[in-house]
């Protein structure tokens, strides 16, 4: 006759069974959402086929392995007991692996390269060595999204550099005489601004290493502070914000053309050549685009 | 008495039927979860076959090997990959305990081979196994008709190599290499 218990014993059994499956599961999903176990798998191939290589060579070899295909320092590599084992984070008995024979004639000196940014396989002198190569630099990209309209006010035949700030002069110079950018009439006195001019570019200086620029509420000079402002960024230190509209009548007057008023923190005037070619490129990619 | 309860004679019935229920449960679970596991793995590539490769690389590694299967001038520190002592094969003892030393998998042994080399003429000079002991397990198991996981597959190639005598005279030759792997 059935008791109460034996039922439960068959009920914790089949909740134990259904946890494992469950949870064998999600960490098979987990892999594969992250593209992980492929990765793994061809890499750790990849990687023991290179040893192998390495040693077999019959002279002195280093073999610099980058890989462009996937993250090197996502991973932990271990080359222990003819095995490659790679795996992420502390992970090491969910592995993944594969054999590699040794030269026992030779020397090793093999361990466990913990996410490096790359590594070296090297067989000189009697020796057989892996080791760490290079350093992860992460890199933040600071530029500002710009408006993916085509250039439609490409005329450059009047330019207007303003500026109230003697550390601007050489970039005023700079863009007042630059034959390549084509200008005819070039000025650097606000009244040569009319609803004509083709650009009006004013340049003021504040503090810190902040780019910020000003424009009239015109989708196209929208375009061209946002080119100086990546341009200066891609050069420069500098913190860029986005461009903000403005009705100052400096921007306001040529509304047949282009017009920015760049405000240029002091720290990245020290140096006005970067700045000065980064203005000057911005206004060749906009009339090229 | 109800329909129900008639189809379950009763009480007792009901209890042998939940019982018969229950013993078929857990294989019906892991009929399920095996089930979706093959769904899951006929759909996304997780295994990489790199087998032929392999063993493909090991017979180039094999000839270039330093103090290996190519003639090695120890005077010179200096390998002749593609060129074999034909004496090598004579003391094929000698060869095949280098091979292992020079290319040792330690406990996880992946790949075996019998190497046989020719004279142009096709005379047998010798026989030399690399892991002898695997190679005959493994080469009866590539043999039969079951190709999956479990068994072993045979990649048999030809390489022309130069045969190099005592007297130092040198003659074309042919390595014939049959290298055998586990399929997992």
């Amino acid at each position: 006759m059935k008791k109460r218990g034996q039922l439960s014993h068959q009920v914790i059994i089949e909740i134990v069974i259904l946890v494992l499956i469950t949870a064998a599961f999600f960490y098979f999903h987990k892999t594969v959402q992250e593209n992980t176990l492929f990765e793994k798998s061809y890499a750790v191939r990849d990687i023991a086929l290179l040893m192998e290589t390495v040693e077999s060579a019959p002279g002195e070899i280093e073999m610099y392995y980058t890989q462009p295909t996937f993250d090197i320092g996502k991973y932990t590599y271990s080359f222990t007991d003819n095995l490659l084992r790679m795996y992420e984070n502390d992970a090491a008995l969910a592995a993944t692996y594969y054999p590699f024979f040794l030269d026992t004639a030779v020397e090793n000196y093999l361990g466990t390269l913990e996410k490096p940014a790359a590594f070296v396989v090297a067989k000189e002198k009697n020796m057989l060595e892996v080791k760490e190569f290079g350093s992860i630099l992460q890199q933040q990209d600071k530029k500002i999204t710009c408006p993916t309209a085509a250039s439609t006010k490409k005329t450059y035949v009047s330019l207007v550099v303003l500026s109230d700030d003697i550390s601007f002069a050489k970039i005023q110079n700079d863009l007042l005489n630059n034959p390549k950018l084509g200008f005819a009439k070039p000025a650097k006195d606000p009244s040569a601004i009319t609803e004509k001019t083709s650009v009006v570019l004013v340049l003021t200086k504040e503090e810190g290493n902040r780019i910020r620029s000003f424009i009239p509420d015109d989708e196209q000079s929208e375009k061209l502070a946002c080119l100086m402002t990546n341009n200066i960024v891609e050069e420069t230190t500098a913190d860029p914000v986005a461009p903000t509209i403005s009705v100052d009548t400096q921007l306001t007057t040529n509304t047949n053309g282009l017009a920015v008023q760049l405000i240029v923190g002091d720290d990245l005037l020290e140096d006005t050549v970067e700045v000065s070619s980064a203005i000057q490129n911005a206004l060749e990619e906009y009339a090229h685009d | 008495m109800t329909n129900k309860a008639l189809f379950l004679g009763g009480r007792k019935g009901m209890s042998d039927f939940t019982w018969k229920f229950m013993f078929f449960n857990i294989p019906v679970a892991l009929g399920v979860a095996i089930a979706m596991a093959i769904l899951v793995k006929t759909y996304i590539t997780t295994d990489i076959d790199i087998q032929e490769m392999h063993a493909d690389l090991f017979a180039y590694n094999l000839l270039n090997e330093k103090d290996g299967l190519s003639y090695y001038d120890s005077s010179l520190d200096r390998v002749y990959p593609g060129i074999i002592a034909v004496s090598a094969f004579q003391d094929t003892a000698t060869l095949e305990k280098k091979l292992v030393q020079r290319m040792n998998y330690g406990d996880h042994i992946l790949i075996a081979a019998e190497l046989q080399l020719f004279t142009s003429e096709d005379e047998l000079l010798g026989t030399a196994y690399y892991n002898k002991e695997w190679f005959n397990r493994w080469i009866v198991l590539a043999r039969i008709f079951w190709e999956g996981a479990g068994s072993t597959t045979a990649y048999a190639q030809n390489k022309t190599v130069l045969l190099r005598y005592d007297d130092g005279t040198m003659k074309p030759g042919i390595l014939q290499l049959i290298v055998v792997m586990p399929n997992s």
